[in-house]
């Protein structure tokens, strides 16, 4: 190799570099690329958006959409931005899908973002609607759904909405929220906030304290998914520093022997002050679930980490993302220095010891850094950790820890 | 299994690359961050912008930060 050509690949490197990592100390421009006006575009946007391989983003609305549909924030919406041919030149969102009602059995109020397959079909959950029995408030609701969304035909068609999955009843799952995520054999993970059937102490509201699930696809086209749940969340108990978590947050990761990794907003040690609780929700807790050994075998949990608000920070609110090193990486939105919120590191324990070890990567001031951070963190290319601290939470401030 | 203490060591540093300013560019940014080819970051925000139909807080964005 000649001098020059050498050359020429450091300063590509060196480009590339550049490109991908700014200056921590600079300032980033925000520009707003859309304003949602509620009908029937959608309001509210929850959970994370995709882009397809267009460079089309999709994301979903928990409200907005139809005046038709039941409640005062409408169903939600699952929209698509896509961007301007020409630089400068505003991006154009449209309403893919605009959730009608229970009576329609098609889903409503989506609590989690969208993930997108090889085909470009988007797959997401909404907390209510679908078939299922549950109540609220002396009203039946639904249990939420999983469903699909599938591109059209056609350039100028309508995409087409499908329930893979309605929740049946409280017993099974109440609530899904956070993201899904496919294994490589095509099964969906999720988690459902309630249900589960365990645990009577989560919530007065909705009851139970929550599931991790598992929908199989069928072997035909067309017929029905299959859902498992792989557990079931007990929550807190009494006085116990013990507890297994509650109300999983959804946006679960897999690794390559398809464990399956999570955290829960409650639950797990009763040791400390956590959000919405005057001590005995618990503060959250890291989770593993391990598949069963050969066929028809239970899956297996065990709680990684119990947080206990101060100083290790409480209430994970994201899940947790996966080094190759097998390190987990999450936030809390509350606990550490002043409830502000941490973002931490479990260290992955050598074979056959244990436990993990939960580091403290960084604690929110509330001052300059933001607080309470929230949503899934991820994994950069350059960064090995980016998360919620590249945005100033300023306002989630005004939502006081009690 | 659960470890009994927090470790401090290894504290990071953060960076504030943007700090939400008000209604009209949106703000309670909620949802997880996507990057782009360029490195340009995308998510959205629970409230803010200027959709009309949502009472004070507006309807919600989705926005785009750049390096």
């Amino acid at each position: 190799m000649t001098c020059q050509s050498k050359l020429f690949r450091w300063s590509i490197f060196y480009a590339l570099i550049l490109a991908v990592a700014p200056p921590v100390s600079a300032q980033w421009n925000e520009q707003v690329l859309y304003s949602f006006q509620g009908l029937p575009d959608g309001a509210t946007p929850v959970g994370g958006m995709v882009f397809d391989k267009q460079g089309n983003l999709y994301g979903a609305t928990s409200e907005g959409g139809s005046s038709a549909c039941a409640g005062a924030g409408q169903c939600g919406t699952v929209f698509q931005l896509a961007p301007p041919a020409k630089q400068g030149d505003p991006w154009t969102e449209t309403a893919l899908y605009v959730f009608k009602g229970r009576t329609y059995g098609d889903g409503g109020t989506p609590a989690g973002g969208l993930i997108i397959d090889a085909s470009g079909n988007l797959y997401g959950t909404t907390a209510y609607n679908g078939t299922g029995t549950c109540t609220l408030l002396g009203s039946v609701v639904g249990c939420g759904t999983v469903y699909e969304l599938s591109p059209p035909a056609q350039p100028s068609g309508a995409s087409t909405e499908t329930v893979l999955y309605s929740f049946k009843d409280l017993t099974e799952g109440y609530f899904p929220q956070g993201d899904l995520v496919f294994d490589s054999a095509g099964n969906l993970y999720g988690a459902t906030q309630f249900g589960g059937g365990k645990g009577t102490n989560c919530n007065s509201l909705y009851g139970y304290c929550g599931t991790v699930f598992e929908l199989s696809p069928p072997n035909s086209e067309g017929d029905s998914w299959t859902e498992n749940v792989l557990h079931s969340f007990a929550g807190a108990t009494g006085a116990s520093a013990t507890g297994d978590g509650a109300a999983p947050n959804g946006g679960l990761v897999l690794d390559s022997e398809g464990n399956i990794y999570g955290t829960t907003y409650y639950g797990g040690s009763v040791i400390g002050l956590c959000d919405g609780g005057v001590g005995g929700t618990g503060c959250g807790t890291v989770f593993e679930l391990t598949p069963p050994i050969g066929m028809g075998g239970e899956w297996g949990g065990t709680t990684l980490y119990r947080f206990r608000s101060n100083p290790d920070g409480g209430n994970p609110d994201g899940g947790v993302v996966l080094d190759e090193m097998g390190n987990l990486y999450g936030t809390t939105v509350g606990g550490g220095d002043n409830g502000n919120g941490t973002i931490f590191e479990l260290e992955h324990p050598p074979e056959g010891s244990k436990p993990w070890t939960e580091k403290l990567l960084y604690r929110f001031t509330g001052e300059n850094d933001g607080a309470q951070p929230r949503a899934e963190s991820r994994l950069g290319q350059k960064a090995k950790y980016m998360g919620r601290q590249a945005v100033r939470a300023r306002f989630a401030q005004a939502i006081s820890l009690p | 299994m659960i470890s009994d203490s927090a470790i401090w060591e290894n504290v990071w540093a953060a960076a504030v690359l943007y700090s939400f300013t008000g209604h009209s560019n949106g703000f309670y940014p909620d949802a997880k961050l996507v990057f782009d080819r360029s490195g340009s970051l995308y998510s959205t925000t629970l409230y803010g912008g200027a959709g009309q139909n949502c009472g004070t807080d507006g309807c919600g964005t989705i926005f785009r930060a750049t390096p």
